[in-house]
């Protein structure tokens, strides 16, 4: 029996958020023991089955884009971890289809096992594609838009009735928030850690801007929610590389642009040099955002 | 004989029969579904039957009842928007959503909703998603009154409950032709604020702008003689579709017949509200005329303000909708 704190996190976000992504190179920087200064270091392999955490940390090393994660295939993973102070913790953290979260908004209903877990977390990891967030757009401005492509004016061909999963992404998240919060849910977690994953994109763009700059103009609903709301949430904003850039997707090899850019990625020498936090300060040690969660 | 053994797996996820990879991706052995039969899915319609999931807040619009457990709390305005069928009331309702999904309105932040849902499936038919060529309205097809849900508040300042009532057209319309069918209008009794609304895309049209004005100025004198009005409320005077208005070669003499209506509707019914102030919005523009919520940022302003509503003696017909609302409020106001 280990003598160690039980901690967990639950780590949330819709489809294709970087949700799995980051916890191959969280599990690929603790066990190769990348970071000397980070927060929480590789204890030891006991009580615990390794095999999904292994196996989606051989696709990162290997820069293959991860599998997306099945409602049916969501996994518990757990790491056994000590900080500074010798203090040993077991974290555990489900590795969870986004479509659980989609769920939630879509269907207005959360898988009980679901529940349970963000009960129990002790803090939220909320992960949000920075390059892939759906604004909202009025027909004005879809309509300049399309004119401004090729001519071509909006609203030609059949109308489309409404539809939840077309709602902008802050919307979807500040109800995932809300949910959280509400009576048959419950969960006990105040901190909330905002991951803004492929950081890079954003990068290449905007060289100075913070995670919670970004935060406030691409999400401000999120943003005005999380600083007013009644949710009690104290939030830390990152952002994230983990990837470093453009990874392999299954099936897709003959994008030459994006087979350079892979093989760049595999060139480098030290794989961990792929992953950046910008806190906002830059670091590699990906271990913060959850000592923080958890201290 | 040798013996053929076929691939299976028990996660129907998986494709390993086709492609040989496991979905999970982890090597063929150490796969806990590899080589066990395929669970077999359930159509959509039993495995909706089946779900047993935790059962989470609606998001939709709130009923009486609903809006008065918000109430409640204390710090809340309650808003009626008045007008006949699509003179862009729901338009109007869910454009402060609408601002605050692109960031504070004027001081004013966004600290959550109880009706995020509703508020969604109202912005829908002027989203570019809609592949509307112009905004719509979502017709309100309400049988009752249903209300819309924001929190917000000014920086450092206690959170507001804003509660905005949204009906049918039709039920305020029928009102002028009998003003006994008021005393179930829950939201104008209860009402910091009535907001009576004029189309603008009516008052530019000559078939229809003699009219427009007076069509509102019978319902307003429906809902103060039919005893739904209570104490002194504020009201709130807005020329909606401003961009048509503009758009316009009426323009000038459109305008000129808002002002009319706004002296007239002063002159009428002054006394039985304690202030009155116009406003021109434009919701949700078709074009660039004029930017998106031009104009509701004032609205929404005035709807925070606190009104200052005076007591009356209970009403002697008091429907049950309507004691819901007293009673969240102390008997009355």
């Amino acid at each position: 029996m280990m003598d160690a704190s039980e901690n967990s996190v639950v780590i949330c976000g819709l489809p294709a958020s970087g949700k799995t992504t980051f916890l191959a190179a969280l599990w690929y920087i603790v066990f190769e023991r990348r970071a000397a200064d980070a927060r929480l270091k590789f204890d030891s392999l006991k009580d615990a089955d390794f095999s999904h955490l292994n196996a989606i940390m051989r696709r990162w090393q290997h820069a293959k884009e991860q599998i997306h994660t099945e409602i049916t295939s969501a996994k518990i993973v757990s790491m056994n971890l000590k900080d500074d102070a010798g203090r040993r913790i077991r974290m555990t953290f489900p590795d969870l289809s986004g479509e659980s979260f989609q769920q939630m908004w879509e269907d207005r209903e959360c898988d009980p096992n679901l529940a349970e877990l963000l009960r129990d977390g002790a803090g939220i990891v909320l992960f949000v594609h920075a390059d892939k967030i759906k604004h909202p757009m009025g027909v004005a401005e879809t309509t300049r838009q399309a004119a401004g492509l090729d001519g071509a004016a909006a609203g030609a061909g059949a109308t489309k009735e409404w539809h939840p999963k077309d709602a902008p992404t802050s919307v979807q998240l500040v109800e995932m928030l809300q949910m959280m919060r509400c009576p048959a849910l419950q969960v006990r977690a105040r901190r909330l850690a905002v991951v803004l994953s492929a950081w890079d994109k954003v990068m290449e763009e905007e060289s100075e801007i913070t995670p919670d700059e970004y935060l406030a103009r691409e999400l401000p609903l999120l943003d005005q929610y999380l600083r007013n709301g009644d949710g009690n949430w104290t939030v830390r904003t990152y952002g994230l590389s983990a990837q470093g850039g453009d990874f392999e997707r299954d099936g897709e090899t003959d994008d030459e642009a994006r087979n350079e850019k892979v093989a760049a990625i595999r060139l480098l020498d030290d794989a961990s040099s792929r992953i950046r936090l910008t806190t906002p300060e830059p670091s590699h040690d990906l271990t913060e955002p959850i000592a923080w969660l958890t201290e | 004989m040798a013996e053929t053994v076929e691939i299976q797996c028990s996660n129907p996820a998986c494709k390993v029969r086709q492609d040989g990879r496991c979905v999970e991706g982890l090597d063929l052995d150490k796969c806990t579904h590899y080589g066990k039969p395929l669970v077999a899915e359930q159509s959509t319609k039993a495995a909706a039957n089946d779900r047993h999931g935790i059962v989470l807040p609606s998001g939709d619009f709130l009923n009486p009842e609903e809006a008065s457990s918000i109430l409640r709390r204390g710090n809340s305005r309650v808003i009626a928007v008045v007008a006949p069928k699509e003179a862009g009331k729901t338009t109007l309702i869910s454009s402060v959503f609408e601002l605050f999904l692109r960031g504070p309105i004027g001081p004013l932040r966004f600290c959550g909703s109880r009706t995020m849902y509703a508020f969604e499936r109202a912005c829908h038919p002027s989203r570019g998603v809609s592949r509307n060529g112009v905004p719509e309205t979502e017709r309100t097809i309400l049988t009752e009154v249903r209300f819309y849900h924001t929190a917000m508040r000014r920086p450092d300042m206690p959170r507001i409950d804003l509660l905005v009532a949204d009906r049918g057209g039709e039920d305020y319309r029928a009102a002028a032709d009998d003003a006994s069918t008021v005393r179930g209008f829950v939201e104008i009794g209860r009402a910091d604020t009535i907001t009576f609304l004029v189309d603008g895309r009516q008052l530019v049209d000559p078939v229809t702008r003699n009219s427009v004005g007076s069509e509102i100025l019978a319902i307003a004198q429906a809902v103060i003689d039919g005893g739904a009005v209570e104490g002194r409320p504020r009201a709130a005077l807005v020329l909606t579709k401003l961009d048509d208005v503009r758009r316009s070669p009426d323009r000038e003499r459109a305008e000129r017949d808002f002002q009319r209506f706004d002296e007239k509707f002063r002159q009428i019914h002054g006394e039985s509200f304690s202030e009155i102030r116009s406003f021109k919005v434009a919701a949700c523009p078709s074009d660039d005329t004029l930017p998106l919520g031009h104009g509701v940022d004032v609205l929404l302003a005035y709807w925070e303000e606190a009104s200052t509503i005076e007591a009356v003696e209970p009403a002697l017909y008091v429907s049950s909708p309507t004691r819901y609302m007293q009673r969240l409020q102390g008997s009355g106001k």
